[in-house]
């Protein structure tokens, strides 16, 4: 493949997609620079996994498949290689945040993804981006039944907290 | 709030994004990050071995020079206060080997290990058995490294320190320091590498086997 078609279908696939790989980036970092960082970090693996893409998957289910193995990657990164990429990059920042008016209940979801762990965080984001049992098994590389079980205790994890929050604190 | 909701709240989302892309860093980022990880590798990796494969051959270098050099050209030398024996070249010969073949050794389990890198796993479970089976690479490189990297190499620079010593004539003040150092910094890298198979490596690896065991359990 060459530079220009990939870089083509690079473009296409932030200008279409862009709004999944910040709710993994939210979903896995929890500073500005480690926003910018993970972001950064998943965009050049999406970049690299341009030529492998045999349009098997969907375009957003690979997607998520290479932003959440690479979420999972950053996360297991030392500190201090954090640090030093943070100091190599500090003046190109890529991801820019936005002012916007504040959504409580969306931050309370946030809030609760962030404090499972990590295969937990992944399936959550997948069921609630809308993906089906079957895409999430070859996500994550477990069976449908499996994933069944696992997104059941997860939902009704999730339906307890929100009882036990007070609507008026939401 | 029932799930639904909460699906239409994740939605919400969807026409409010919460960063902007910097467009015009957007490009030159991604293949500056690309290029840089390579480089750092290639520089890594390439200097190490080139390193030593340059002390081999000055080794091996020194040793031809002691066979096949002028004997009165090499006895104006400073560094040469006895006699040239036989010793001394096989000495710098022995070591120029030992010194090559631990840079070969390095460069193959280098090369490995990053070849190793390369596979692109298409699920998570895939990607979590590449870690597992990298931190296991890892540590057996850094146990392994200590055998057939460093310990022919500081055998092989003993040889070599002993036999230049002994052309030199110096006195045993110098070889009891010249030991002393070589021991202390064995048992300093020695002690590193332990130190980093326990606190590095064995922690990475039970962190990622026990993703793995929760991602296979479905009640985990």
């Amino acid at each position: 493949m060459d530079e220009h078609t990939q870089k083509q279908t690079f473009d296409g696939w932030l200008g279409r997609h862009r709004g999944l790989l910040f709710k993994v980036v939210r979903a896995y970092a929890f500073t500005p620079p480690d926003q910018d960082d993970l972001f950064q970090e998943i965009i050049t693996q999406v970049w690299c996994s341009i030529p492998r893409f045999r349009a098997e998957s969907s375009e957003t289910t690979w997607l998520y498949r290479v932003a959440l193995n690479t979420a999972l990657a950053w996360s297991r990164k030392e500190r201090r290689n954090r640090d030093r990429t943070h100091a190599l990059n500090s003046e190109a920042q890529v991801l820019l945040p936005q002012s916007r008016p504040t959504h409580p209940r969306l931050d309370w979801l946030y809030e609760q993804i962030v404090q499972l762990d990590h295969v937990d965080r992944s399936l959550t984001l997948l069921l609630l981006d809308g993906f089906s049992y079957r895409e999430m098994a070859e996500t994550l590389g477990i069976s449908e039944s499996h994933v069944g079980v696992k997104l059941n205790r997860i939902k009704a994890q999730l339906i307890i907290k929100s009882q036990e929050t007070n609507d008026h604190e939401l | 709030m029932n799930f639904e909701e909460m699906k239409i709240i994740w939605d919400s989302q969807n026409r409010e994004p919460l960063y902007a892309i910097n467009a015009a860093a957007l490009h030159d980022l991604v293949r500056h990050r690309r290029d840089e990880e390579h480089r750092r590798t290639a520089c890594r990796h390439g200097l190490e071995s080139l390193v030593n494969a340059l002390c081999g051959v000055a080794m091996l270098f020194v040793g031809g020079l002691l066979t096949w050099g002028d004997p009165d050209w090499l006895a104006t030398s400073r560094w040469v206060r006895v006699p040239i024996a036989p010793w001394h070249a096989v000495a710098f010969c022995l070591a120029g080997t030992a010194w090559l073949f631990c840079a070969a050794y390095m460069w193959i389990a280098r090369r490995r290990q990053l070849r190793r890198e390369e596979p692109f796993a298409l699920s998570m479970q895939g990607d979590l058995e590449r870690a597992i089976a990298h931190v296991g690479f890892q540590i057996q490189v850094a146990r392994s490294i200590l055998w057939w990297g460093l310990i022919p190499a500081w055998l092989a620079a003993g040889l070599c320190v002993a036999a230049l010593f002994h052309l030199s004539n110096v006195s045993a003040w110098s070889y009891a320091l010249i030991v002393m150092l070589m021991m202390v910094s064995f048992v300093g890298i020695t002690w590193w590498q332990s130190h980093a198979i326990r606190h590095l490596y064995e922690p990475r690896r039970r962190e990622l086997e026990s993703l793995r065991a929760k991602l296979a359990d479905p009640n985990a």
